[in-house]
């Protein structure tokens, strides 16, 4: 889709961007990070001409974009920096409708097109579509950003530091959102951030640029386990283990967990939990608490006998491993359960699954 | 009612008043009367060749067409002093500009009356000298203000030098530019008074006459009206400015 080759841009004497070869493959999220000054942004708007390069090339599906009118190419791709890039004199609604109104969209088009997409987007098009800017929050703008950017349906999105002007809450929800969004557009999208986390959350890919080189170009997974060289190493930092932990979510590493219930017969408890350090418990398909061996046998039964749980001492399916372990730290525990919605035990995921997951395995089927 | 019904209510109240004001300048006898209480003693209290209503249009004309004027060459100015091919030339303007302000639009009359002799002509070309400035300074300084991460991201939705113009850079910098214009019409309506010296006419006309024969009267029955036109005048394009969108 998009096609580095052997770029280079300089100013004068500096070189801002040195021989860089790079795919972004179409449908995937694409992040360029490195310190400030690496070349990440020269990249970017090299992409839609913001920036010339001095040597090489630029492809967009497979042309040249040198040989491409500026303006039409511009408007094929969404862009979204951070929100001083919402126009302050128009609302909403008409900053959303700027590139649909420069290739001649028919009004009651873009007015519609906007609503959709602020829809989409979590703003509701009836309190929203006329505010102006500074009547907006800061993730709010954000969203118009996307949004604008989304306007005519653009195949590529390119993103300088999107999530940059909100507070850390905030970026989280929007990164959601956005990957959510995503998930469902599958737009080829280039992200310029100097954020490790963001990129390892958000990223099919990742390329690590230093001083106008690219040091690395790999999925998150590779490059956290078997970084390149040393600068990468230090870049994705000494917690790359917990960073990668990040990425998988409970649901894929949880073991199946068998449960008492409050009204099992004394005698069957005691043989389950022979086998077992400890069981958890539900009463009615919701999980309740656990009970150890020595418990059951002094109390002789498991009502009688089993240590409540409260519900937030428990996982969900969807939370990520990193999450998972921070709540073990902080209980002090070494195996949490899994439950799902309605409360249902679903599963159990222990420190040692954990561990296994940061050392050599690549990633656990 | 909405802000916006609310400022338009404001503009067009501002209009009514400046057109009130001119009624008002129609009733000479009334300025009669009222003058010949504060100097009892004066027998000639009013010029008496020509109308204030007559005076106070002919002064309005004066202001009209150096505004039209300032206009249009100084906003052209001011944004050709902004575009790539004019920036070289924004100091050497700035200084003619800061030069044409600094002259006496008295010594200006002066000056012009060998090349362009009597009447409206060297009047316009003083007023422009001197308002010319706030009109140009203010335009280039209201576009200077958009700020760079704006136009980029304007480029970067594919908008043209047209586009870029008209839908972004016009519409921030309107307000900066409109209260160079208010400066300029304020200015213009004050000095617009000299052009009497050499016969343009005018609400100046009482006050020359006045001070050539030390009758304080007269110097007041044109200064007044001077007045009233440059608070009213104000406040209309202040009203004007409300409206601009703000950012």
């Amino acid at each position: 889709m998009i096609r580095f080759e052997g770029v280079s841009r300089s100013y004068g004497d500096v070189t801002a961007v040195q021989d860089v070869t790079l795919h972004v493959p179409a449908g995937e999220l694409v992040v360029l990070i490195g310190p400030s000054g690496s070349g990440k942004t020269t990249c970017l708007k090299m992409i839609n001409r913001l920036i010339e390069p001095t040597q090489g090339r630029v492809l967009v599906n497979g042309r040249d974009v040198a040989q491409t009118d500026p303006q039409s190419l511009r408007r094929g791709m969404g862009y979204v920096i951070q929100s001083v890039g919402l126009f302050p004199h128009l609302s909403a609604k008409q900053n959303i409708q700027v590139v649909p109104r420069l290739l001649g969209w028919p009004e009651h088009r873009s007015a519609a097109r906007a609503d959709e997409l602020l829809e989409a987007v979590g703003l509701d098009p009836a309190s929203f579509r006329d505010r102006y800017p500074r009547e907006l929050s800061g993730g709010q703008q954000q969203r118009v950003g996307v949004a604008r950017a989304l306007a005519v349906d653009p195949p590529i999105l390119l993103m300088d530091e999107p999530f940059g002007a909100v507070d850390p809450l905030t970026r989280e929800h929007l990164q959601d959102e956005f990957l959510e969004l995503q998930r469902r557009l599958r737009k080829t999208v280039v992200l310029v951030t100097h954020d490790m986390k963001e990129a390892v959350k958000m990223a099919d890919r990742i390329c690590v640029m230093n001083r106008g080189r690219i040091e690395q170009y790999a999925t998150p997974e590779e490059l956290l386990q078997n970084p390149g060289n040393r600068f990468v190493r230090q870049f994705v930092g000494s917690d790359r283990a917990l960073t990668r932990l990040s990425r998988v979510v409970v649901g894929d590493m949880m073991l199946p967990a068998a449960t008492l219930t409050l009204h099992t017969p004394a005698a069957q408890a005691e043989q389950a939990l022979g086998e077992h350090a400890s069981m958890y418990v539900s009463d009615g398909g919701v999980l309740v608490g656990w009970i150890m061996l020595q418990a059951l046998l002094e109390s002789g039964s498991v009502e009688a006998g089993y240590t409540a749980l409260a519900p937030h001492h428990a996982l969900s399916r969807t939370e990520s491993v990193r999450e998972a372990l921070s709540q073990m730290i902080e209980l002090g525990v070494a195996n949490l359960p899994v439950i799902d919605d309605t409360g249902a035990l679903v599963g159990q995921l222990g420190l040692e699954q954990v561990v296994t997951l940061t050392g050599t395995e690549k990633r656990p089927e | 009612m909405s802000a916006r019904s609310q400022r338009w209510l404001g503009l067009a109240a501002a209009a009514a008043l400046l057109a009130a004001a001119f009624a008002l300048f129609a009733q000479q006898d009334a300025w009669a009367a009222a003058l010949s209480r504060l100097f009892p003693q004066q027998p000639t209290v009013v010029f008496e060749r020509t109308s204030l209503l007559t005076l106070a249009l002919q002064h309005a004309t004066i202001v009209g067409a150096s505004m039209g004027i300032i206009l249009a060459v100084g906003l052209p100015l001011g944004v050709a002093l902004t575009r790539p091919g004019g920036r070289p030339f924004l100091a050497l303007a700035s200084s003619l500009l800061a030069a044409g302000q600094a002259l006496p639009p008295v010594a200006v009359l002066a000056l012009a009356l060998p090349f362009f002799g009597f009447g409206l002509k060297p009047t316009l070309i003083a007023l422009v000298a001197y308002g010319l400035l706030p009109v140009t300074r203010n335009t280039v300084a209201g576009l200077q203000g958009v700020p760079i991460d704006l136009k980029e991201a304007g480029r970067a939705m594919g908008m043209g030098p047209g586009a870029l113009f008209w839908r972004l850079e016009a519409p921030l910098a309107l307000p900066t530019v409109l209260a160079g214009v208010r400066i300029s019409a304020i200015y213009t309506i004050g000095t617009a008074t000299v052009a009497p010296i050499i016969g343009a006419g005018g609400l100046g006309v009482p006050i020359i006459a006045g001070l050539a024969v030390g009758n304080l009267a007269l110097v007041l029955q044109g200064a007044l009206p001077v007045a009233l036109l440059a608070v009213l005048t104000d406040f209309l394009l202040a009203r004007l400015v409300a409206l601009a969108p703000d950012t």
